[in-house]
């Protein structure tokens, strides 16, 4: 039904490009005012955040005025900033930052981390970024009390798990992944890192299929802007590291996390290759089912240096 | 009225010095729950206290153990002054009282004849004596009986969790209130809750015992403490002790006598068994009982009446405590005075980091529970059957509990008898406790051709490799068994219910003392935890990927 639309949207369009020509140009200045599909700053981490997000109509577009917001970082791992491992913290920082501008009643900083909570909050320096702008907003949730049933109506495998209550009271989720590798997904970016929403995630490598469980998770929690933080990429031996980490000093940002997948996948070596993004299972498969588009080529992907 | 007052001015001094005793233990006990605070005293101080152990400690593990010597200078002090120690300064005594006085309301009523119990005393010092045996061959049995490892698995293991559990309790109610008044502390606060083996032994042994206390009060430190028996055979004459000038036999003081220390029929004192409590003091209506110097006359007078058993009793206690030792140590799960051969070991049996070795560990350890306390993943747990019978409640690893974290010694810096060494973090490092082993048949990637990396992403060491194996559909996990320090970050999280990923005992490095790093390192282990903070991750980029190969995860 829904490509059945938009085909139907592209004829009309079609036809009125043939038919007025001045259209068009009302069209793009459309396009130009909501911005680029896909924007890639090169700079420090904060002001690249910040600049991405601007081009894509500023932080006001994604959150408005009382809403509740999520952001969703790495946070998983015991291990510095320099491991490219976890988000860097000063890109968390901006992002929550632009989300109070913006007029967020509510903002969280949520992660359900892998290795001692403790010790991923204090050495990835996220919790300590965040205490600086607004104390009490970052928390690593392990506890089930934290977490609520709910279902995946558009679930393939998964169906059911527990999410993060304020996963599902929020009216905006943010994805602010580091870029890196995953030697079971490929690569963990803004789809693969909404693992850490739900209580049991490992049930999606014991039970399910991993790469449609991701999918089926970003059915339910789907990232209403992604910025992918590729300051440091770790580029092997991704989740956990150590591994080959490359310097690229950009931030990506798409309000479709799909396309800045996309974008990451096909921006930076994955062990010294050019990967393509549909050779990421999870990321085709998430094109696939409609939850948006890899195909880069056909965006507007828009780089600036600062 | 005004008699019943004075009573209770006097006994509060005794009342005031035991309460404190009390909450220094506790405060001792649970502030070594965060980060180890220096403190004035070390967090120990009660452990190191007790004479039992201090005594039995260096007997059954044939060494001097210097961190219990304070044990050994409280037998001198009981030479000076007598029990003080049972009737001011010890946490289990103190407990014991406080049950007594909270559950008095509820208590059943229960008929009370003391002449039957006389004979009951002897049974504490029975109990020391088989102890002594056991110990004289080297086994440790005292941890039966030791009452500050026993008072103190009380509180760390079975009082302090239940309490967890109903601080989560209410913070599980009050969440949607928190959250509505957006008290972000509050509503985000999580309680680690902890959960311990064998609490059902804790349950009955203290349950009977505040049952016991409605018999008689102190009836474990009347009739069963053999730590209470070791100081009673130093305080049989102590130099400063109870003196009667004046008796009109009015019964007064041994009705009030918490330790029954006062014949009734002859009104005479066991200095062995008084606590010094000075209850006596003020009970008597002739203001004639004191404190003080015992007199010479005192001491060549009469013999004492304090109710030791015979010689016969003492000899046949010492020799069941042999035969014991001797039943233990032809056990078969006995590594003592074997060689290594034909070792029992259970898989299970993986010790804390730094851990005396084997044959030596569960003569060395108290079973105080300091270390399972401290532990901040829950990862030490009481051992039920997991070290042999004759490892009963020592610490074991368990890793799908909790992993050893590899930033954390507190074990080690807690342990009162020195089983665990205090190693510091760049020795502890390299103190292996075992090694992870894969059980192919139930791993994804081995058994059912599926990608799995968790146990690579989670563990610390860098010592599970995924690489592709001939024949499997997915590349599957490798432990480098040189890298692996048995931590068991990726027992703990194997996707699979039953963990297909298991640290077992092996190759843990246990020394008598000497350099863990040095030993490690000729044993040609290579533990680097990546995870350390100023460690840095050296970015390993040895493995380049072969021609035609893609990236792992990635496909065609």
């Amino acid at each position: 039904m829904q490509r059945r639309d938009f085909l139907k949207w592209q004829l009309a369009g079609i036809g009125m490009l043939g038919v007025n020509a001045s259209m068009l140009t009302l069209a793009e200045k459309a396009l130009a005012d909501t911005g680029p599909d896909v924007a890639v700053v090169k700079g420090p981490p904060a002001a690249a955040a910040r600049a991405a997000v601007n081009m894509l109509g500023g932080m006001s577009r994604f959150v408005k005025p009382g809403q509740k917001v999520v952001i969703k970082p790495n946070m998983s791992f015991a291990q510095g900033p320099e491991t490219a491992t976890n988000t860097h913290p000063e890109v968390v920082r901006e992002v929550l930052v632009m989300c109070k501008e913006a007029g967020a009643a509510r903002v969280r900083v949520l992660d359900n981390v892998l290795q001692d909570p403790e010790l991923s909050m204090t050495r990835s320096g996220i919790r300590d970024s965040c205490d600086g702008v607004e104390p009490g907003v970052c928390h690593y949730l392990t506890d089930v009390s934290f977490y609520q049933e709910a279902e995946l109506g558009e679930g393939r495998e998964m169906r059911i798990n527990a999410f993060m209550r304020d996963a599902l009271d929020a009216d905006v989720i943010i994805a602010v992944p580091v870029a890196k590798s995953h030697g079971s997904a490929g690569v963990s970016l803004s789809i693969k890192g909404q693992m850490g929403l739900i209580h049991d995630r490992r049930i999606m490598h014991s039970r399910y299929n991993l790469n449609t469980s991701i999918v089926d998770l970003a059915t339910r929690v789907k990232p209403g802007l992604a910025i992918i933080d590729a300051t440091r990429v770790l580029t092997t031996n991704g989740p956990s590291g150590p591994g080959k980490v490359i310097q690229p000093g950009e931030v990506i940002a798409s309000a479709d996390p799909v396309a800045a997948d996309a974008t990451a996948v096909s921006s930076y070596e994955w062990y010294g290759r050019k990967m393509q993004p549909r050779q990421v299972e999870h990321i085709r498969l998430a094109h696939e089912r409609g939850l948006g588009n890899m195909n880069i080529e056909a965006l507007t992907v828009r780089r600036i240096v600062l | 009225m005004a008699r019943h007052f004075k009573k209770r001015e006097a006994r509060r001094l005794t009342f005031c010095v035991q309460t404190a005793s009390l909450a220094t233990f506790l405060f001792l006990l649970f502030s070594v729950a965060g980060p180890l605070a220096e403190l004035w005293l070390p967090a120990d101080i009660f452990l190191r206290l007790d004479p039992l152990a201090a005594l039995l400690t260096p007997a059954a593990s044939r060494q001097w153990v210097p961190t219990l010597a304070p044990g050994l200078a409280l037998l001198l002090l009981t030479v000076a002054a007598g029990r003080f120690f049972c009737g001011w300064i010890c946490p289990f005594g103190a407990t014991l009282t406080l049950v007594r006085r909270l559950t008095k309301s509820f208590a059943p009523r229960l008929k009370k004849n003391a002449a039957s119990r006389a004979g009951w005393r002897h049974i504490k010092y029975f109990a020391l004596l088989t102890m002594l045996g056991a110990a004289a061959l080297g086994v440790n049995d005292f941890y039966w009986g030791s009452p500050i490892p026993l008072i103190t698995r009380f509180y760390a293991l079975l009082l302090h969790p239940l309490l967890l559990l109903l601080g989560n309790f209410g913070l599980t109610v009050g969440q949607p209130l928190f959250a509505a008044f957006d008290w972000t502390g509050l509503s985000y606060l999580q309680v680690n809750l902890r959960r311990f083996d064998s609490l059902y032994f804790l349950l009955a042994f203290f349950g009977t015992l505040f049952l016991l206390e409605h018999i008689r009060p102190r009836f474990w430190c009347r009739y069963l403490c053999p730590a209470g028996a070791l100081l009673a055979l130093f305080a049989i004459r102590p130099l400063w002790r109870r003196r009667v000038a004046a008796c009109t036999h009015c019964g007064r003081c041994v009705r009030d006598c918490p330790a029954g220390a006062i014949d009734p029929d002859t009104m005479e004192t066991r200095h062995g068994e008084c606590f010094v409590c000075r209850a006596c003091v003020t009970a008597c209506p002739e203001r004639g009982v004191a404190f003080g110097r015992g007199s010479v006359v005192a001491l060549s007078g009469r013999a004492s009446s304090s109710p030791l058993p015979s010689r016969r009793v003492f000899l046949g206690a010492t020799g069941m405590g042999m035969l014991l030792a001797g039943v233990q140590r032809s056990g078969a799960h006995s590594l003592l005075g074997a060689d290594s051969q034909g070792w029992l070991l259970s898989a299970a049996c993986i010790r804390p980091p730094g851990a005396v070795p084997e044959s030596r560990f569960p003569a060395l350890c108290l079973r105080c529970g300091e270390c399972m306390k401290v532990c901040p993943a829950n990862a030490l747990q009481p051992a039920w059957l997991a070290a042999g019978p004759e490892g009963l409640f020592s610490p074991v690893l368990t890793p799908r509990r909790g992993p050893c974290e590899p930033g954390c010694n507190a074990c080690g810096r807690v342990c009162p008898s020195q089983a665990i060494a205090a190693l510091p973090l760049p020795e502890k490092q390299w103190a292996k406790v075992g090694t992870a082993v894969v059980l192919r048949e139930r791993c994804l990637a081995w058994a059912e051709g599926r990608r799995c990396v968790v146990c690579q992403e989670v563990c610390p060491y860098g010592a599970v490799k995924i690489l592709q194996q001939e024949g499997l559909a997915a590349p599957a996990p490798v432990v480098n068994a040189a890298r692996c320090y048995g931590c068991g970050y990726c027992e703990r999280h194997c996707p699979v219910r039953v963990p297909a990923i298991v640290v077992e005992p092996l190759n843990a490095l246990r020394l008598n003392g000497g350099s863990y790093m040095e030993a490690g390192m000729s044993a040609g282990l290579s533990l680097k935890p990546q995870n350390r903070e100023g460690a840095g991750a050296a970015p390993d980029q040895t493995r380049s990927l072969p021609e035609g190969e893609l990236p792992p995860g990635f496909n065609e």
